[in-house]
């Protein structure tokens, strides 16, 4: 059977058969190697963990402009002022302090905020 | 001892000796012919086999099957490159398959409001001769359109002609 290697986020290659690995690839691109064991990048992960919330806001922050426009058309105030709120929360999503100071990888899963960006992807 | 060459006494093809009907021809370079379903025409054989074959479980980072490859190394998230045992004759002159399965748990369940998900030859990567890149990627999802991804089964062949 052909041999399978693993490249960390650095360049660094071992042979699958040889590494512990993490127990998943959501953080893949924050794989670093030191021997035989590859563990993720507390700093690269955050990142990786702030362009999914980015991602994940995206649909949701079109949707809230939907919801918007329609509480604008109504003049609706207390519809606007809750879209608003809404919007500055999914804005706001990506510098939330739980992400700044998770000090592990599942503090850092943890720190998903499923009130504005739903279901996790880390759960 | 390995059998390399066999002469005609040595198939059992159920055509008689006295028949004139031709099946398969291998000429003196050893390249073989068959005849079409037909019968009208002849096709290489050697050119419609796959020259390689990998299944790679990108979750589990394990090869499940490979045919004609050396080693693969799993770069990042959705992307492989692998090194063939026998090199091509041409780096262009390949057709690259490639599907995955679609599921990012051995099965357990269908991959998360995938659509399209699909496997490409890396567009930033030359041929080559002696290696293939790969991505694997889905099309559209809930948080983000045509990412990287890992899926359990990553599917790729390849036809062309061997060196």
């Amino acid at each position: 059977m052909a041999t399978t290697n693993i490249m960390d986020k650095d360049g660094n290659s071992i042979s699958a058969s040889d590494a512990t690995v993490p127990s998943d690839r959501h953080f893949r691109g924050a794989w670093s190697l030191s021997g035989t064991t590859i563990t993720e990048d507390l700093a690269v992960a955050k990142t990786i963990f702030m362009d999914k919330v980015r991602e994940a806001r995206g649909p949701l922050l079109d949707a809230e402009d939907v919801i918007y426009m329609k509480a604008l058309e109504a003049d609706d105030a207390d519809a606007k002022t809750a879209s608003v709120a809404k919007k500055k929360a999914l804005r706001d999503a990506p510098a939330a302090s739980a992400i700044s100071s998770a000090d592990t990888i599942a503090k850092l899963k943890a720190a998903w905020d499923t009130s504005t960006l739903g279901d996790s992807p880390y759960a | 001892m390995a059998l390399t060459k066999v002469n005609r006494g040595g198939l059992n093809t159920g055509i008689s000796d006295s028949s004139d009907a031709t099946f398969l021809t291998v000429d003196s370079s050893e390249q073989a012919v068959i005849k079409s379903e037909g019968g009208a025409v002849t096709t290489s054989v050697q050119k419609g086999l796959a020259k390689f074959l990998v299944n790679y479980d990108a979750i589990n980072q394990t090869t499940d099957g490979s045919l004609n490859q050396a080693s693969l190394t799993d770069n990042a998230t959705g992307n492989f490159t692998s090194a063939f045992t026998n090199n091509f004759n041409s780096a262009a002159n390949k057709f690259f398959f490639g599907s995955v399965w679609n599921t990012a748990n051995d099965g357990g369940a269908v991959a998360t409001n995938l659509r399209l998900p699909g496997i490409t030859q890396t567009g930033d990567h030359a041929n080559s001769t002696s290696t293939l890149d790969f991505d694997s990627r889905v099309g559209a999802q809930s948080d983000g359109n045509a990412i990287a991804y890992d899926f359990s089964g990553t599917y790729v062949s390849l036809l062309g002609e061997l060196a």
